[in-house]
């Protein structure tokens, strides 16, 4: 006989295997002990998010919108953390700011800064007390 | 004869009275403890606040405000030095009164300024700051912002070589003693009243703070009322660590800069530091204190150790030379006095 036609016997028997007898007593409780098993096996993310799906599901959310979402979220985090910040200068020299009646802005003079500036007409005021020394000397040499 | 049961009751309650009772003297050793340290607090910033003045300075850019304190009858006050640099004018307000000041120098080596104002005046006794140890209690009168005099208490809690990784031009006191912006150049008392440091610097966010010795200070007047000016010492000799100590020091020549009192000297390289002037050497660190008090053109006495021999060796150090170069020097005229106590 040719390769195919055992083929085709073999396929003929095997529409006729049955599984053997009380196959079918246990199967019930051999189905639920297989899918707990692989549910324990599931990380908790992995349950979690299959929570969280489950509970949408209803709501016939488009799987598009949780993601245009997160993106949304990742930029906003982004832009908010990469703003400047407002610089101040340091030294007697560049203490010079842009004034303003509605926007006071600090002024730095050496290492402290000042307690107000609260008008364009009134000078800075700087009360002293800084938090480096004057001086750094090297205990190498004398 | 008392019953047994009896007995035992009277003892127990004794034992409950004696017990009871330790607890209230405890309690009252605390109050009066307490109430004594706070009487002398008080006492002390009554006694010397008329001496503690506020320092207003004004340049182009603004308006400066700090604290100071006079240091003898004739009007002489210290202060902080970043109050003063480079102002146009500055003013001295204490007891009602609102006088003009003349900078007398303002030393940004140690961070302090010395004013002069024509009135006689309060002030404050110099004490000793070498007798400054840990958990010595200080007291500080400033004038904090915009806020009258008050007092400020704490202990000392270490001195200080350095800071933040880098050195300062002499060991300062470090107190646990809150500060606050406008007190830089204040007083800082022991519970005798005397002052034994000037406020310089505050530690973070004010908790803590930085205080000059008074010793320091002096060591600036002292060159003021001398000379006129400043005279930091120059020697020209370069120290390293020697990798044991010998005679107790680990500070060792390490080079002699040329042309430098230095190198007419007799210093060699590998001579142990033992004493520099009257400061003692142990470490390389020592050497700072030892240089903030010579004085340039004063014969100073250098002990070492070469050899296994010690020695002494004199040395007349010459004009530091980043004082060459310095703006803030005194404007004492000739004709000018200053005593010192």
């Amino acid at each position: 006989m040719t390769p195919e036609e055992n083929l085709l016997k073999l396929l003929r028997l095997k529409r006729h295997e049955q599984p053997p007898p009380g196959y079918f007593d246990d199967f019930v409780a051999e189905f639920r002990d297989r899918q707990r098993a692989e549910l324990m096996q599931l990380s908790l993310r992995e349950i979690i998010w299959e929570r969280i799906c489950d509970f949408l599901q209803p709501f016939q959310v488009p799987r598009l919108a949780y993601a245009t979402v997160a993106a949304v979220a990742v930029a906003a985090s982004v832009a908010i953390i990469a703003r400047p910040s407002p610089q101040l200068s340091g030294g007697l020299a560049s203490t010079r700011q842009p004034m303003s009646l509605t926007a006071p802005q600090p002024v730095m003079i050496g290492n402290s800064v000042p307690v107000s500036m609260a008008s364009t007409s009134s000078p800075s005021v700087h009360y002293v007390l800084p938090t480096q020394p004057a001086n750094y000397a090297s205990p190498r040499s004398f | 004869m008392l019953p047994r049961a009896a007995s035992r009751f009277l003892s127990l309650s004794l034992l409950a009275l004696a017990v009871v009772g330790a607890g209230q003297t405890a309690r009252a050793a605390d109050s009066t403890v307490a109430d004594a340290l706070s009487s002398q607090v008080r006492k002390v910033f009554e006694d010397r606040r008329s001496a503690v003045v506020k320092v207003r300075s004004s340049d182009s850019l603004g308006i400066r405000f700090g604290s100071g304190f006079f240091a003898d009858p004739t009007g002489l006050i210290f202060t902080h030095a970043g109050i003063v640099i480079k102002a146009d004018a500055v003013n001295v307000m204490f007891g009602g009164r609102d006088l003009p000041a003349r900078v007398l120098v303002a030393d940004e080596r140690s961070g302090i300024a010395i004013l002069k104002v024509d009135a006689p005046t309060s002030s404050i006794p110099i004490g000793d700051s070498g007798k400054v140890t840990m958990a010595t209690p200080l007291i500080l009168i400033g004038y904090p912002e915009d806020l009258d005099a008050s007092p400020s208490f704490g202990i000392v809690g270490s001195l200080d070589k350095k800071h933040l990784g880098r050195y300062f031009s002499t060991t300062h006191i470090r107190a646990n003693l809150p500060v606050s912006r406008g007190e830089g150049g204040a007083p800082v008392l022991n519970l005798d009243g005397e002052v034994v440091g000037i406020l310089v610097g505050r530690v973070d966010a004010g908790a803590a703070c930085h205080i000059l010795p008074i010793r320091a200070a002096e060591k600036v007047r002292s060159d003021l009322v001398r000379f006129g000016e400043l005279r930091p010492a120059w020697v020209g000799v370069e120290v390293e660590d020697a990798p044991e100590p010998l005679g107790g020091s680990t500070a060792k020549v390490g080079a002699l800069n040329p042309e430098t009192p230095a190198s007419r000297s007799g210093l060699e390289p590998g001579d142990i530091l033992l004493k520099i002037g009257s400061t003692p050497i142990t470490t390389s660190e020592d050497v700072i204190d030892a240089a903030f008090f010579l004085t340039a053109g004063d014969n100073a006495e250098i002990e070492i150790l070469r050899g296994g021999t010690k020695q002494s060796l004199s040395v007349r150090p010459a004009l530091h030379p980043l004082a060459r170069g310095q703006e803030m020097q005194a404007t004492v005229l000739p004709d000018e006095t200053l005593h010192l106590d």
